[in-house]
């Protein structure tokens, strides 16, 4: 049974959490959302996702499979996804875009949760190089809950790393709502065009360029890409 | 009309107007609209939020209608997947969950247009539901199933009902009334039955004594004025015979239909209609955030943004599950009740009519009695 999510009226307004994130994240961004399509190195050592994908991404919990992190950057991964601070150090230090994927459990407890969190702004406050978190939920009912995790993310990382999406865990309906409480970039299955939901395609969480920028333009936000490399460009309709 | 003068409307009880549900639909800070409808659903059921244990049978996927947003139907029986249930196997879908030992309170059945299945299929595949559990809720068949019946086999609407109901039904679901809008509904369903006949359906069997729940399809092709007309219409038949139990917002699922081109509603749309729907249905008592359209996530976020119910268990949709939706077949109640206390509400389960089955300890404890916590 879950421990609770402190999402009550009494505990936490929702509404003015997600306020106050959307405004941070302006603020933070100047009005600017990101969107970026990615490729995911596989433990078994190969790619899913479009070889063109501007972001070629390893995670942490796939690292012994492939022989460490030097294999995987040899490989052409340029973003770590880091579980540990030491790994993504260790990831920033080789140069590539170093993220932090927080993981949310509806068996942690909200307090242990603002600990954690608190306790990561105090790094970033100190120098950790961090270019963004993504909030991960572990199961489905923590919808609500990975939206106000999303919000505090903002408000605790004020004029820190980004907050990303992962249009992969999260799915596109709540990685839009997320722009909406504080997330300010969408990361996964972005395509140039997807094919139509038929068939085996049937349930696919593949979203185009232009449905991307218009999620991020349909939460107030200009829509820019990262493209490989790391330079942004705005997204022309 | 801005969003605080329609705030006072809802603080005095005044219904709000066409172009009040304009205004709303175009507010475009979702947090504000959401408040607002938050505090319309804490009004009227503070935290509480229900769900109840249901088993959906789809007896046939057969059907004449052809809708263009349907993923479901099969036009004819040599085609790929087409089928239908001999009455023991449809029964046997309900004898194999009441052996598990799960306390079933309601089976939900809707099927396709199918012409080539005689009217005591229906009434002996209802009776013999109702043999299996006599204290089991019926609510079976759209009003577009009953405007079939009525066309197909030559008898009134009102007396489809009265043989359907001396078979056991017990009340009706909502779906089918999908956009009432003519020019929408001749694009999207053209052979369905209008909203005349939709509408003239539910007050038909409101008279009679039975309940029913009500829908709209959004997410298609049509406009937030369409949208807004639609929901006036069945908040004035709900003046008229007070028999809506619930409204229930459906997304449209662009998978493995004629429509896939489209894309899917997008969240915001979706917490937009329950919030929207909640303000302006003021006399339909529950908003549901059923979670097979919307997925668990986005109809957990929905019961902060209108929705007070949840709908059930459900085990073995098949209609949205085709059109794409990537929710699970069913949920345990263990899952449902850890999915609203998640979202910091209280969770109660109910039977079909609303009426509280368990609360509190007494649901702690039922939920806790049930095999694995029900189905999965």
């Amino acid at each position: 049974m879950s421990t609770g999510v402190a999402v009550t009226s009494q505990e936490t307004d929702l509404f003015d959490l997600g306020r106050a994130a959307e405004a941070a994240t302006r603020a933070a961004t100047g009005g600017r959302g990101f969107f970026s399509c990615w490729r995911r190195l596989l433990p078994s050592g190969l790619w899913q996702g479009p070889a063109s994908a501007a972001s070629a991404s390893v995670d942490e919990a796939d690292l012994a499979d492939l022989g460490g992190l030097a294999a995987a950057a040899t490989a052409g991964a340029n973003t770590f996804i880091a579980t540990s601070l030491p790994m993504l150090t260790e990831a920033t230090g080789r140069g590539l875009r170093g993220l932090l994927r927080l993981f949310l459990s509806a068996e942690e407890p909200v307090e242990q949760r603002e600990r954690r969190l608190l306790a990561l702004a105090q790094q970033v406050r100190e120098g950790l190089v961090l270019d963004g978190v993504v909030p991960t939920p572990e199961d489905d009912c923590m919808g609500l809950a990975t939206l106000m995790l999303v919000a505090r993310c903002r408000l605790a990382l004020v004029g820190g790393p980004h907050v990303l999406v992962d249009l992969d865990r999260v799915g596109p309906k709540l990685g839009q709502l997320a722009l909406g409480f504080g997330a300010d970039e969408l990361c996964g299955p972005i395509v140039e065009t997807r094919a139509l939901r038929l068939g085996d395609n049937a349930g696919s969480r593949a979203i185009t360029r232009a449905e991307a920028a218009q999620l991020l333009r349909g939460a107030g936000l200009r829509a820019f890409e990262r493209m490989a490399g790391g330079s942004l460009e705005e997204f022309a309709p | 009309m801005t969003l605080a003068s329609i705030s006072e409307k809802v603080n005095a009880g005044i219904p709000l107007s066409f172009d009040d549900g304009l205004t709303l639909f175009r507010e475009p800070d979702l947090l504000k609209l959401g408040g607002l409808a938050n505090q319309a659903r804490e009004q009227l059921h503070c935290d509480r939020t229900t769900f109840n244990r249901n088993l959906h049978i789809n007896p046939t996927n057969l059907c004449v209608a052809g809708c263009q947003l349907c993923s479901f139907s099969r036009r004819s029986p040599d085609q790929p997947g087409a089928y239908t249930l001999g009455l023991s196997q449809a029964w046997d879908k309900l004898k194999a969950r009441l052996d598990s030992g799960d306390p079933v309170t309601e089976v939900h059945v809707v099927g396709g247009l199918n012409d080539s299945l005689p009217f005591d299929y229906y009434l002996e595949l209802v009776a013999g539901l109702k043999r299996l559990q006599p204290t089991l809720h019926i609510k079976a068949f759209s009003a577009v199933e009953i405007v079939h019946f009525h066309h197909h086999f030559q008898r009134e609407v009102g007396e489809v009902l009265r043989r359907l109901r001396a078979a056991g039904l017990d009340s009706l679901p909502g779906g089918g009334a999908e956009i009432f809008a003519p020019r929408v509904r001749q694009r999207i369903c053209p052979n369905k039955c209008d909203a005349e006949e939709w509408l003239d359906v539910h007050r038909t069997a409101h008279q009679m004594g039975l309940r029913s729940n009500c829908t709209m399809l959004y997410g298609t092709i049509e406009t937030i004025e369409e949208r807004v007309e639609h929901l006036l219409r069945l908040r004035a038949l709900q003046d008229e015979t007070g028999g809506f139990q619930a409204f229930i917002p459906l997304a449209f699922h662009p998978d493995n239909n004629a429509l896939s081109h489209l894309p899917a509603p997008s969240a915001v749309d979706d917490l937009r209609v329950c919030a929207v729907a909640r303000l302006v249905l003021h006399n339909i008592p529950h908003i549901k955030a059923y979670w097979v359209s919307l997925g668990i996530k986005t109809a957990q976020t929905a019961l902060w943004f209108g929705a007070d119910d949840l709908d059930g268990t459900v085990q073995e949709e098949k209609i949205y599950h085709l059109a794409g939706s990537d929710a699970p077949q069913a949920l345990a109640p263990m899952e449902i009740v850890r999915l609203i206390r998640a979202a910091g509400r209280t969770p109660v389960e109910r039977d079909t009519l609303y009426r509280v089955v368990a609360e509190g300890e007494a649901l702690q404890a039922r939920t806790c009695a049930s095999p694995t916590g029900g189905p999965r």
